[in-house]
């Protein structure tokens, strides 16, 4: 026997009831607008592992005219044990009936044995002529939850609290455009408690949402990782004809070679979108994040970038820890000349590669013909921008309500160098740019410590 | 793991068609070894591979080779030991044969080569490890190679791990120890069987037989407990001490020509524990080492996280089946805002309030600008049939005050087609939140007049 539990999220019209499937089903075609009534039939969103069905959710229209379903149920004085039926022989006797065809939808789920989710707008005052949809929905006899969805910014929350208090035992407040895991796996232990059967299921649930959300993370971190990885490599020649190039011919190998990695990082965040099931979203590439702010432009730098401060203490650091390592081998003999060396010549080296991107060489004669060749990235802070870019887009993606529809927007006076990396990620990102920048086997290596070491980020900021 | 699974499972996983779905399945329906991935690959591919009318797999030709490679390998090995030990062991009768030789090719020089080995194990992680290049299995293997040029060619369209190769040449290198030292100590058995030999020890080196029974004594340290028959004792080593000068043997020494050949079973020992049994201990490890390596590269190959993912990840389906692209509609729809012309009288014959509590309308009504003689409310907590009776009573020009903020539903609709049969006109009027009210703003309003847009009713009109 199936005893995976259905949950009909009801209420008034354009109280955020698909919003809430949307965000639950983590679906961004469900019909989500301001338009009263957009929603016209009960729609079942099924969450599903291994073709397992753990529960479903049912999208259905708003009550359109309560207080006469009402005045037909109340006509025959029923008593408390068979209001349910009362509400199946209405749902049975109106089916085919126009006047009542949103109650028929939304109630047929609901006598057919699923559970309620009564959506409100907190962000409204209460009125009165909610009761007569919530004595429908007491009517019905089936477990119940009141779902408190603030819209706007006004709180008549506590108002609300008083009213559902009496028609409903488990009132929650969910706003789907800004709940975050946590809440999300909250609400749904709510449900869970809804009634003692449907508890297995939805545990399960919970447990398959937790592991879907790492294999996300895991998922995004790789191709983050293959993707500085691959852009950090690339090269891109150009046949010339003397040995040394016109300045237009540099300017189109230049041209290309950063196309190829504008190219690289879209395809990441495409994939990254699939990853997190914001399939619509790709089709507004166009107007997605970053639009304003391309891989190499100056205000990209600035924002995800490290200073060149920063580049230059790195890469202090870094030559400093090398020189050390000689003068450990001389046992100090050397009067730590080698650390002082190192780290004079790893910042120097650290300040002259800040902005360059990359070589143009002029590579041997072949066939009477001259080819020139830019790539791999020399840039110090390149691989910086480009992480950030994309650990921004994931962050943004991952924690993206799949109810909403507006465009995302860049808040640009934030620096994202900072906002994900802290120290130690930075010393030990930095480190492993360096190898990466190598392209040898040793960075192929080094690209599965930097994985690990995204993954550990992502799962800190989206695992809350 | 067999290297034949190994180049099985490169292919079909280079050309798998199966999509995410059918690889879970399969996955689900191996649920015993699902947390292990080298498991599940190797069940996968064994029902995947398809096998020639001989039963062998592609993977099995292609390895073929290498296997006989490392047949013929052992045997020379063998056969290198036989004759090492034949030539180590030769007597003619005019001159005893030194031990030390055979000490020296039996159990110190593949004791040099283990050292060897040890070295190439621990640097197998490097990606340059030259030191298999000194293993005489790398270089028989390049030469048997040479010889099957034919399979040779075959078995280069795959690609194995460097790493694989470091442990296969380690490994086959001390199954040729294993087989070098069964041949000596098979040839030093064969000669002691059909030829007497008078052992005795010689060297320039100033050694007293007794600092030499000292070596002996530690060299036998395995077996002088439970075989001490094997152990030379003091008496023997310092009778068979022997010096070439002058050219002829020692009178005593002939005298004792049969307990010369009382070292055998000591050099047969040695031979067992330092040639044969130490190396055996280096192809267990060797063995381990290959085995992991080998699966490590198959969990590496091209495609096969991909494959492994697909099984062993859950299918997770949160959406409909079928719902359409209902988004794009609705966002068109949402953008369209109408514009109305009618504008709100100073005052009004009726002023309804729909789900409107009574004592707060006139003050709504106030903070819009207008008033009436005449107040009704329609409160949301009053049955269909009161809502309808309360319309009875209003008359003229009639305002409807609505929440802005609630949006207009069908039993609205019905109130207000009930309500034109009282009314001259009606006029709608969404008003904003407490406590201040006044006029909706035009979001709201904009969602009341398409809703009458899209619903006209006859005598009315939205502010």
């Amino acid at each position: 026997m199936n005893t995976a539990p259905a949950f009909a999220v009801v209420g008034h019209p354009n109280k955020g009831k698909s919003a809430i499937v949307s965000a639950l089903a983590m679906d961004d075609s469900v019909a989500v607008s301001d338009v009263p009534g957009t929603t016209k039939h009960h729609t079942a969103y099924p969450f599903e592992v291994d073709g397992e069905r753990l529960y479903t959710l049912i999208d259905t229209p708003g009550f359109q005219r309560p207080a006469e379903v009402l005045e037909i149920l109340q006509k025959e004085p029923y008593p408390a044990d068979k209001r349910p039926e009362a509400v199946r022989a209405f749902v049975h006797r109106y089916k085919d009936n126009p006047r009542f065809a949103d109650e028929i939808e939304l109630l047929t789920p609901i006598v057919e044995g699923a559970g309620i989710i009564y959506v409100v707008d907190g962000s409204k005052p209460y009125g009165s002529e909610y009761e007569a949809e919530m004595e429908i929905l007491r009517w019905t006899g089936q477990p119940s939850m009141a779902l408190i969805n603030r819209i706007d910014e006004s709180d008549f929350t506590e108002a609300w609290r008083r009213a559902l208090s009496g028609y409903f035992h488990i009132i929650r407040t969910f706003d789907p455009m800004l709940a975050h895991f946590g809440q999300h796996l909250a609400l749904l232990e709510s449900m869970a408690q809804m009634d003692e059967r449907w508890t297995p299921s939805i545990k399960r649930s919970i447990e398959s949402f937790v592991a879907y959300r790492k294999r996300q993370i895991v998922h995004s971190a790789e191709t983050i990782a293959d993707t500085v990885a691959t852009a950090l490599c690339h090269t891109e020649s150009a046949a010339i004809a003397s040995e040394r190039p016109t300045e237009s011919e540099k300017e189109k190998l230049l041209r290309r070679y950063k196309e190829a990695l504008r190219g690289m990082e879209r395809h990441a965040k495409k994939k990254i979108e699939a990853l997190w099931n914001h399939t619509r979203l790709q089709k507004e590439e166009d107007t997605l994040v970053l639009e304003d702010y391309d891989l190499f432009s100056e205000k990209s730098a600035e924002l995800f970038g490290l200073t060149r401060k920063e580049i230059v203490a790195a890469g202090a650091v870094t030559g400093g820890i090398s020189g050390a390592g000689i003068d450990l081998l001389f046992l100090g003999h050397t009067l730590f000349l080698g650390g002082i060396v190192g780290a004079i010549g790893g910042g120097a080296a650290a300040y002259f590669a800040f902005e360059k991107l990359s070589d143009i060489e002029i590579l041997g004669r072949k066939l009477g013909s001259y080819t020139m060749r830019t790539g791999p990235v020399k840039s110090r802070n390149f691989p910086y921008v480009l992480l950030n870019r994309l650990l921004y887009h994931t962050m943004r993606i991952a924690t993206l309500s799949h109810a909403k529809r507006e465009t995302l927007h860049l808040d640009p006076d934030t620096r994202f160098a900072e906002r994900y990396l802290d120290e130690s990620d930075r010393k030990a990102i930095e480190k492993l740019h360096r190898t990466m920048q190598k392209c040898d086997e040793e960075a192929q290596k080094a690209r599965e410590a930097y994985a690990e070491r995204l993954k550990a980020v992502l799962e800190r900021e989206l695992l809350t | 793991m067999k290297l034949a699974e190994y180049f099985d499972i490169q292919k079909l996983a280079q050309k798998n068609v199966e999509d995410k779905t059918a690889l879970r399945a399969f996955g689900l329906a191996h649920r015993a070894i699902l947390d292990d991935p080298f498991a599940l690959l190797r069940a996968w591919a064994k029902k995947r591979v398809e096998r020639d009318s001989g039963g062998s797999t592609p993977g099995e030709r292609y390895a073929r080779p290498i296997s006989e490679i490392a047949f013929w390998s052992n045997a020379i090995a063998f056969g290198f030991g036989v004759t090492a030990a034949f030539a180590l062991l030769h007597y003619n009768g005019k001159e005893p044969v030194n031990l030390l030789y055979y000490l020296f090719a039996a159990v110190l020089l593949p004791l040099l080569t283990m050292v060897g080995s040890i070295v190439a194990m621990l640097r197998t992680k490097r990606a340059d490890n030259a030191t298999v290049h000194f293993s005489p299995a790398y270089w028989l293997q390049k030469l048997l190679g040479f010889v099957h040029r034919q399979r040779r060619n075959e078995t280069s369209a795959y690609c194995i791990d460097p790493t694989v190769v470091d442990w296969m040449m380690i490994r086959r290198a001390q199954a040729m120890g294993v087989s070098y030292g069964i041949g000596v100590l098979a040839g030093l058995l064969v000669t002691i069987a059909l030829h007497d030999v008078a052992f005795v020890w010689s060297t320039t080196l100033s050694v007293d037989p007794e600092a030499f029974a000292r070596f002996v004594k530690i060299l036998a340290w395995p077996w002088r407990d439970w075989l001490p028959q094997a152990v030379p004792s003091a008496d023997l080593i310092a009778q068979s001490r022997y010096f070439r000068l002058g050219g002829r043997i020692d009178p005593t020494m002939v005298a004792n020509a049969a307990r010369l050949g009382a070292w055998w079973p000591f050099l047969a020992m040695a031979t067992a524990v330092y040639t044969i049994g130490l190396r055996l201990v280096l192809w267990g490890i060797s063995y381990i080492g290959y085995t992991r390596a080998l699966r490590k590269a198959t969990l590496r190959l091209e495609g096969v996280e991909t494959i492994l993912e697909a099984m062993r990840e859950p299918t997770v389906r949160t959406t409909a089946e079928e719902h359409g692209d209902k988004r794009a509609d609705v966002d068109t729809v949402t953008t369209v805002s109408p514009r109305s012309d009618t504008a709100l009288k100073p005052s009004y014959d009726t002023i309804v309030g729909w789900a409107c509590e009574a004592e707060k309308l006139p003050a709504v009504a106030e903070s819009i600008g207008v008033t009436s003689q005449h107040y009704l409310t329609i409160e949301g907590s009053k049955t269909h049939e009161e809502k309808i009776a309360t319309l009875h009573k209003i008359s003229g020009e009639t305002l409807f005050v609505v929440k802005g903020w609630e949006p207009p539903i069908a039993e609205f609709a019905d109130i207000l087609e009930s309500a034109t049969e009282y009314a001259s006109r009606i006029v709608v009027v969404p008003v904003g939140l407490p406590p201040d009210y006044g006029m909706a703003d035009e979001k709201w309003l904009g969602v009341w007049r398409r809703w009458l847009q899209a619903h006209p009713i006859n005598k009315t009109e939205v502010v």
